[in-house]
């Protein structure tokens, strides 16, 4: 697919006139051809014209007056900033009324998940965050709401696997946590271990482990590259690539392996995210 | 006789002619010439009787008369024994093959009727009040190993990369986007 994301970022006169009047526009579609931080094999401007023109920030203000003060509080903002249209599924790193790149993203989902007497709200935030902190290669570890969903998406019981508290299967094996992994020992002894990479289904029960073991750390699921903006939600990479432009999120904006690559390596650990 | 038959033949035949009213000619047929015609009835039947068999075995066996019992024998014993025997066996043998898959229908139907419990689960799923439901459910599946087995299968093909075990463990790798 000729589609790659780290696309220069041409923005369209009419909406940059919206938005900087005529100084402000020559700007912008100067600084259009210009790119900080390119990552070695960027293909230029050959990738962005293969690309549909992409939109450009605060082209539609939320309706909502809340979310639209933040879009006017991202807009009036000097500096380089992350600007998240939530609505629009799209993220622009911003310098000034430039935009360095933008790429397409997936939001939350904006379903609530009840149990036990809890609940999760799987929408994304509006309002203004802050970069935390980055990291390469990071690793999940999946949230009780994880099983909660998993558990009433299939119809399965939920049951807490704790150390030093053997479950007991219908087949009389049973389940224990030994040290990281979790294991059923069967009736003639024989231990098997639980890939860690795998969830703890046995019947119709899916067991919780217990944070520390692998089960609970998992590798890939945020792809290459996170950057953590604080109560959990991440801008961060996928294998569900095909989710990308969608409301498909418990809350984390994913992105592109390629567009996450890239704020990882340009954006500061600091930098303000508007998401409106 | 077929010399002293023939004039008397022509005597009836050109009296039939001769004599106008149907009525008379039958009565003159049957009084004047019932005997021979009997005879003559008589011999046709079994002559036709007779060839009747004969030309039936001739249809199934063309090529020679000689043949022709045989033809009959061998075309009677398949028959018997295809249709009759082969038949009933078949027969049988489908009824088996049928009440096999019957008797392993009815052996899941103890699955099956664990399946309305998987439907009722999937109910269960739309709704938070599922949670509750699923809870009892699976419990019930814990107890009853190939319950979880057959469930957890009609699980896997709702879900991509899910495998059964015969341990009653599903396989499933832990995945955001589940």
């Amino acid at each position: 697919m000729q589609n790659h994301p780290l696309r220069n970022v041409r923005v369209p006169a009419t909406a940059a006139l919206l938005l900087l009047g005529a100084a402000g526009a020559a700007q912008a579609q100067g600084s259009g051809t210009r790119l900080l931080g390119v990552p070695v094999g960027y293909a230029g401007d050959s990738a962005a014209a293969a690309e549909p023109e992409a939109p450009a920030p605060f082209a539609r203000v939320p309706e909502d007056a809340a979310r639209a003060r933040v879009a006017e509080a991202a807009r009036r903002a000097g500096g380089r900033r992350l600007v998240v249209s939530l609505q629009e599924r799209r993220l622009w790193w911003m310098d000034g009324d430039s935009v360095l790149h933008t790429a397409p993203a997936a939001v939350g989902k904006g379903t609530r998940l009840e149990h036990g007497g809890r609940t999760w709200d799987f929408s994304t935030p509006y309002g203004v965050r802050t970069v935390r902190a980055k990291a390469e290669n990071p690793v999940w570890v999946p949230p009780e709401w994880h099983y909660v969903e998993l558990a009433q998406d299939s119809a399965y019981a939920l049951a807490h696997l704790q150390r030093g508290k053997p479950a007991r299967l219908a087949d009389g094996s049973r389940l224990e946590v030994r040290g990281d992994r979790i294991v059923q020992v069967h009736r003639d002894g024989r231990v098997e271990e639980i890939p860690g990479d795998e969830e703890v289904i046995f019947g119709r029960t899916l067991y919780v482990p217990p944070l520390g073991t692998a089960n609970r750390r998992i590798e890939g699921e945020l792809g290459s590259y996170k950057l953590e903006l604080g109560d959990g939600y991440m801008l961060h990479g996928t294998p569900h690539q095909d989710s990308i432009g969608r409301a498909a999120t418990h809350g984390c904006i994913r992105l592109r392996d390629e567009d996450v690559e890239y704020l990882y390596r340009n954006v500061p650990v600091g930098a303000r995210v508007y998401l409106y | 006789m077929l010399n002293r038959m023939l004039p008397l033949a022509v005597v009836l035949t050109a009296a039939s002619l001769a004599v106008a009213p149907a009525s008379a000619q039958t009565t003159g047929t049957g009084s004047t010439a019932t005997g021979q015609t009997m005879q003559q009835d008589t011999t046709p039947r079994q002559t036709t009787t007779g060839q009747t068999t004969t030309q039936g075995q001739t249809t199934q066996g063309h090529e020679g008369h000689q043949m022709q019992n045989q033809t009959m024998q061998q075309d009677t014993t398949p028959r018997q024994t295809t249709t009759q025997g082969q038949n009933p066996v078949p027969t049988q043998t489908m009824q088996g093959q049928e009440g096999q898959p019957v008797q392993q229908v009815q052996g899941q139907t103890t699955t099956g009727q664990q399946n309305l419990t998987s439907t009722q689960t999937t109910t269960g799923t739309e709704g938070t009040l599922g949670n509750q439901t699923t809870g009892t459910q699976a419990t019930t599946g814990n107890q009853n190993m190939a319950t979880q087995g057959t469930t957890g299968t009609q699980m896997d093909q709702s879900r991509a990369g899910m495998t059964d075990t015969d341990a009653g463990r599903t396989r499933m790798r832990v995945s955001k986007d589940t």
